[in-house]
């Protein structure tokens, strides 16, 4: 069974304001209101000089279950939601690997699953090591990115993007976390850019809520749950209203969602869920058993959830 | 100063409903004919989740009163009546 042995998440040092953000970003001073004072969000990590790979080492150097088995690695997945990160030939995953010792493993990237693809990538390395039926053997999945176009700074009228990142060692025998349940739908329909089509916002914001709700309730039915068995949702951090929303449609606390980084980091594309589970170890607010469950959506659109056991 | 929420004003709520008329011309950025307040925010105005959040920054504005929006539903943001019944109901004042 799928298990997440280890998590680690990096983010920045420097904080931007979003009112810094309003001039590229074209925000009005409305809009930035708007942003604070409903969607919760205040400021995101940046670092300005740093590079995708500084980023990514960020992650991995928090991840002190890898020291001395990185032999155990068999697959490094990077979860990108914006599918292009640097110019060919420029590789910057093939170089993480080399640089901690993982060159023997099978690196590559998965998108397709936008800012979903974080629960994809542990999904697939899952699947890779139980196929392989290898005793010990380990996948790390990162994700992360650079904020380096407009599409990569904003979800009109929901989001602002910061750069955290995550790592995880994926194992597909292990104890902790184990992976009860997966829920993904993709709906082709909303694929198309938000920024230009205002048909499409619109459509998308209507029935976001809806479709994000019938994940997370597939997930806990699958996993042979009832919603008030999970003792925490772990988001993503596009924003607070949108979860304050969909609490109330599905019953459940607000308070046992773990929004702490939306006003600290904004959206970290696929690395939001991870982030996330590290705040909530960090205030140890998971005891051993406690099921959660990870929700996370993509433009394109894709919808997932996933529920752990501790 | 003892921050309370009122309970649903017919006069406040009146005044929503007016302001609403006067700011959805504002938010729109287009000429908006007088609605009855059965009219759909989303579906027959054209608002969408942002621009319905931005008209209620403009409410506050324009009523000088705060509105609690820890509460706030996507059935009250339906039409003009049940958002003006929100906003009436949810109206902060200081006393």
């Amino acid at each position: 069974m799928t298990a997440l042995d280890a998590v680690a998440a990096y983010l920045p040092s420097v904080r931007v304001p979003i009112e810094d953000l309003a001039d590229r970003l074209d925000l009005n001073e409305r809009q930035i209101k708007v942003f604070r004072r409903f969607h919760g969000l205040s400021e995101v990590c940046r670092d300005p000089d740093g590079t995708l790979l500084d980023l990514l080492y960020g992650a991995v150097n928090g991840l002190a279950e890898l020291r001395g088995q990185e032999h155990r690695v068999r697959y490094v997945l990077y979860a990108r939601g914006m599918p292009v990160a640097v110019p060919y030939p420029l590789n910057p995953l093939h170089e993480l690997c080399r640089t901690l010792g993982l060159g023997h493993a099978i690196a590559f990237t998965v998108t397709h699953h936008a800012c979903a693809t974080g629960l994809l990538a542990v999904d697939i390395a899952g699947r890779l090591l139980t196929t392989d039926g290898e005793p010990g053997a380990l996948a790390l999945v990162l994700a992360g990115e650079k904020t380096f176009t407009r599409d990569a700074e904003l979800v009109p009228e929901t989001s602002v993007f910061g750069e955290g990142a995550s790592a995880c060692l994926v194992s597909a025998d292990g104890q902790r976390d184990r992976l009860l349940s997966y829920v993904s739908r993709i709906r082709g329909d909303f694929d198309g850019r938000l920024v230009e089509d205002a048909e499409l916002l619109a459509r998308f914001q209507k029935e976001y809520q809806e479709a994000l709700a019938e994940v997370i309730l597939g997930a806990v039915d699958r996993a042979g749950l009832r919603l008030e068995d999970l003792k925490l949702i772990l988001p993503h951090n596009v924003n607070v209203v949108s979860w304050r929303r969909m609490c109330k449609r599905i019953g459940f606390p607000l308070d046992r969602v773990v929004l702490d980084n939306v006003p600290v980091t904004g959206h970290n594309f696929a690395a939001d869920p991870f982030i996330n589970y590290n705040t909530a170890v960090e205030r140890d607010l998971l005891r051993e058993g406690d099921t959660y469950l990870v929700a996370a959506a993509g433009l394109g659109a894709i919808f997932s959830a996933m529920v752990f056991q501790h | 100063m003892e921050q309370t929420t009122v309970e649903p004003d017919t006069e406040l709520r009146q005044r929503v409903v007016d302001s609403i008329g006067t700011l959805l011309p504002k938010v729109l950025k287009r000429e908006v004919p007088a609605m009855p307040e059965t009219t759909r925010l989303f579906d027959e105005l054209g608002l969408s989740s942002a621009s319905t959040l931005e008209l209620l920054l403009e409410l506050e504005e324009d009523l000088e009163i705060q509105i609690d929006v820890e509460e706030i539903d996507q059935n009250d943001l339906a039409s003009i009546g049940t958002l003006a019944d929100f906003v009436s109901a949810h109206a902060i004042t200081d006393e």
